[in-house]
């Protein structure tokens, strides 16, 4: 290798490993270009990085035997009986204290005791909990502990028996967690199981890294970490603090491993792990033991919630609400139409529409949802976080009745139906002023924000398949396109950045465009396609003409389009097909702002003069657009803007956001 | 083998090539390295159940052995220290090599350190792919290659190779962190 070819290396390397774990791969994906040669290696280096073996991670002379003990030798009053053990950071013996005569566990950490460590320790030594190991003694290079016999911990297991062993952690934890202590490491390795239960072992030892300040002994930290990858929470990855929340993650990940003998995550290699914990969620429950219930399914989301600010609060909440399960003798699962929604969407207080589905069944899930409510919550009312309480989205039928309202009254811009029309996001504007996009769940009628960073964040746009969401925002003095995952898990990515206002209209059913509208100086403010196979260089001009377009609806079939512009002089709503043949035709004039598709593209929806009206579509026929015909007269509506109404799939329901007097 | 004059030898020499006389690491290295052979082999034949035996302990014990610490600058300390990181290679190797033609059947030479290698951590034949891996990586950033051999061979800490390399513990740890995993890659081959 060139020393100038070795330098490119060492940048893009040291470059990468300064980013977040999860941003990596994309930053050397982007750094390299095209030399595949120089990413190879790049990436070959980091996934060394975090190997957790090295041969020069030990200076060469150093004899791991030589830390062996032998049976029989003495150890301060310890007497070594045999070894019962050998982990990666340390070697365990049994022995005996000589003075009291009673059988001990031996640990010899690897790596030397920190002050810091020493500290933790002797308060350790004051846990005294049935279901934790106790450290008896501290001595120059190792610990002295209770003398355990038992088998680790190893699923699955009914869950009938699981649940009661992790309430029993969930009680080891909570005592922990009032000393300050926290454990840290908390994995089913590290659990013994006793004729009396469960006991935890290692409590707070994991912390053997150096710490910021202290000199690092070796640099194999990396290599230190990368040993227990599996059972780290997402905050431990971004090296941000581990608290009591991080040990309700890994309470979380052993109950999954109890229930269902799988890892909650698992891959193949390190960045798909880092990546899966930090973003992805676990297989359902259900998808080992078809009997589980929704509640379970519950407790464990919110053990394993990315944020941590998100899970369980306590580890006695957590504890309380297992042994209600274990109470619980049969249980009502949910219907399949209402799967379980991630723990991220709960903090919200319940508001039930009783008309969605059977009374029983909402009762019934009214007690999931308040006893999953953290008692420690502040209770959030619409009043403190909402400003305006100037409409409420409605829905209509197709004869104009009202078939219900979603969420309370606020103020509400730009509602979008998600494909499996279970939520709505839509932005709302804050206490603040600042507007924010919420996604509210049609069957739970509860709220959850979405994106909140900037101080306008408007017009969500749903991908086809609803994993993701394209929406405006303005961070810098005028709107950009964003686009991030439904579930509000991982950062905003940049879709596309201008100089003026540009916002998303439609993400194409086929999943490869996505409409925005943007100005540029010679068309005023034009409809443009942005292909997202290479976003932010696919970006194509629709009219490229001196006109003002500014709303467009791509066909479900994605062969047409319904726009609106006033290329004709008028400002009017137009049909194309997409790529454009050069066939138009006009749909509606003047008045009119938006139209909609119905699910199967075989009828059309659009406002005029005050109603919505509905024409049937037939793509095959010479004019394709049957003669229009009114449904019903519209309500008063807060704003004509994009999607002031959407239709649902089948064409039977308009939700319109509805001005309150 | 070391003399009675040697620590006041070793001092002054240490003096000097720290004052920028290349001539006196000339001189100081054969005796280093003899020290560090006879330690060495102190070490394997005779104190097996030494609680851990490191090359660290080894060439702190050199050092005590050879050199005034009272006379000396911390500086000065690391810079032996660094010698003897280059001699340790070098023995080490030999040995490794030598046992390696051994066991192939070729002549036979009486290894002097054939006990110390097979006691060592890693077995000869990695050591020597270890040994060519470094020679490599010496071609295109020679500063890294020296920093594993001061830490793999040495024991160095990373503030005495901070001072060895003049370059700050930061980037000695940076430098470290990446001739590591070019070194395991490499290899891993």
């Amino acid at each position: 290798m060139s020393p100038e070819r070795w330098h490119e290396v060492e940048e893009i390397y040291h470059s990468a490993l300064d980013r977040p774990a999860a941003e990596r791969a994309q930053f050397v994906a982007n750094a390299c270009g095209d030399d595949s040669g120089l990413r190879e290696q790049v990436e070959a280096l980091i996934r060394r990085t975090e190997s957790p073996d090295s041969p020069v991670d030990h200076p060469v002379w150093t004899l791991p035997e030589s830390r062996v003990l032998l049976r029989e030798s003495l150890l301060g009053p310890y007497r070594i009986l045999e070894p019962i053990g050998d982990g990666g950071m340390s070697r365990v013996y049994k022995a005996v204290d000589t003075r009291l005569g009673r059988t001990v566990a031996i640990k010899i950490p690897k790596a030397q005791f920190s002050g810091r460590f020493l500290r933790e320790a002797r308060a350790i030594s004051a846990l005294n909990h049935p279901h934790i190991c106790t450290l008896y003694d501290i001595g120059p290079d190792y610990l002295v502990m209770e003398y355990v016999q038992g088998s680790p911990l190893k699923g699955p297991m009914p869950t009938e028996r699981a649940l009661p062993i992790a309430a029993a952690i969930a009680d080891a934890l909570d005592a922990a967690h009032r000393k300050g202590i926290v454990h840290r490491d908390l994995k089913p390795g590290n659990i013994l199981l006793t004729e009396s239960g469960p006991k935890l072992l290692d409590f707070g030892l994991a912390r053997q890294t150096p710490l910021a300040g202290e000199p690092a002994a070796t640099a194999t930290d990396l290599g230190v970490i990368a040993g227990t990858l599996e059972y780290m929470s997402p905050e431990q990855l971004q090296g941000r603090p581990v608290t009591e929340r991080s040990d309700i993650f890994g309470l979380g990940l052993v109950l999954y491993e109890l229930l269902t003998g799988s890892r909650a995550f698992e891959a193949d290699n390190s960045a798909s792990l880092i990546a899966m914990i930090l973003t992805a969620q676990p297989r359902p429950l259900r998808a080992f033991l078809p009997n589980a219930s929704p509640a379970l399914q519950r407790v464990v989301d919110r053990c394993l919630a990315k944020d941590p600010d998100q899970r369980w609060q306590g580890a006695r909440d957590l504890k309380a609400e297992l042994e209600w399960i274990v109470s619980q003798p049969v249980e009502a699962p949910l219907p399949p139409a209402s799967p379980p929604v991630p723990a991220a969407r709960t903090s919200r207080p319940l508001r039930w529409v009783a008309a969605a589905v059977p009374i029983l069944l909402a009762a019934l899930v009214a007690i999931y949802w308040l006893r999953l409510r953290p008692p420690e919550t502040p209770t959030d009312t619409a009043q403190n976080e909402t400003g305006l309480q100037n409409s409420r989205l409605t829905w209509f039928n197709r004869n104009g009745a009202v078939a219900g309202t979603l969420g309370e009254p606020a103020d509400y811009w730009g509602p979008a139906l998600s494909p499996d029309g279970q939520q709505v996001a839509v932005s709302i504007q804050e206490a603040d002023g600042r507007r924010g996009i919420w996604l509210i769940d049609r069957v739970r009628q509860t709220k959850t924000r979405f994106a909140a960073e900037a101080r306008e964040n408007v017009n969500p746009t749903w991908s086809p398949d609803g994993t993701e969401i394209a929406y405006a925002a303005n961070f810098r003095g005028h709107r950009d396109i964003f686009v991030r995952q439904s579930s509000g898990v991982g950062p905003a990515r940049v879709l596309f950045q201008g100089d003026v206002d540009a916002s998303p209209l439609d993400w194409s059913r086929d999943g490869k465009t996505l409409w925005y509208n943007h100005s540029e100086p010679a068309v005023v403010l034009d409809l443009w396609t942005l292909s997202l196979a290479r976003p932010l260089h696919g970006s194509s001009l629709f009219l490229g003409k001196p006109v003002r377009a500014d709303w467009a609806a791509e066909s479900p079939d994605s062969r047409w389009v319904l726009y609106r512009s006033n290329e004709d002089g008028v400002r009017g709503i137009h049909l194309q097909p997409f790529p454009p043949d050069g066939r138009k035709w006009s749909v509606a004039g003047g008045s009119s702002y938006q139209a909609a598709w119905r699910g199967d593209g075989r009828e059309i929806f659009f406002d005029a003069g005050g109603a919505i009206m509905a024409a049937d579509f037939n793509a095959s026929a010479e004019q394709p657009l049957g003669t229009p015909r009114q449904l019903f007269r519209m309500p008063p509506v807060l704003v004509r803007g994009r999607n002031f109404f959407v239709a649902s799939s089948d064409g039977e329901r308009f939700l319109l956001v509805a001005q309150l007097k | 083998m070391s003399t009675p004059d040697a620590p006041s030898t070793v001092t002054a020499l240490l003096q000097a090539w720290g004052a920028g006389d290349e001539g006196a690491l000339q001189r100081l290295v054969p005796l280093v390295y003899a020290e560090l052979h006879r330690l060495a082999h102190r070490y394997m034949r005779g104190e097996r159940h030494a609680p851990t035996l490191q090359t660290t302990a080894l060439v702190n014990e050199a050092y005590l052995h050879m050199v005034d610490a009272r006379r000396v600058r911390w500086q000065d300390r690391a810079h032996f220290l660094a010698v003897a990181a280059q001699m340790m290679r070098r023995i080490l190797l030999q040995a490794a090599r030598t046992r390696g033609r051994q066991k192939r059947g070729g002549d036979v030479v009486r290894v002097e350190l054939d006990e110390s290698v097979d006691a060592m951590a890693m077995r000869s034949r990695e050591l020597v792919a270890l040994d060519d891996a470094l020679d490599a990586l010496a071609q295109f950033d020679p500063r890294k290659a020296k920093l594993v051999e001061l830490r793999f061979f040495g024991g160095l800490s990373v503030e005495d190779a901070a001072e060895v390399l003049k370059v700050s513990p930061q980037t000695v740890l940076r430098d470290w962190k990446l001739a590591r995993a070019w070194l395991t890659e490499e290899l891993a081959r």
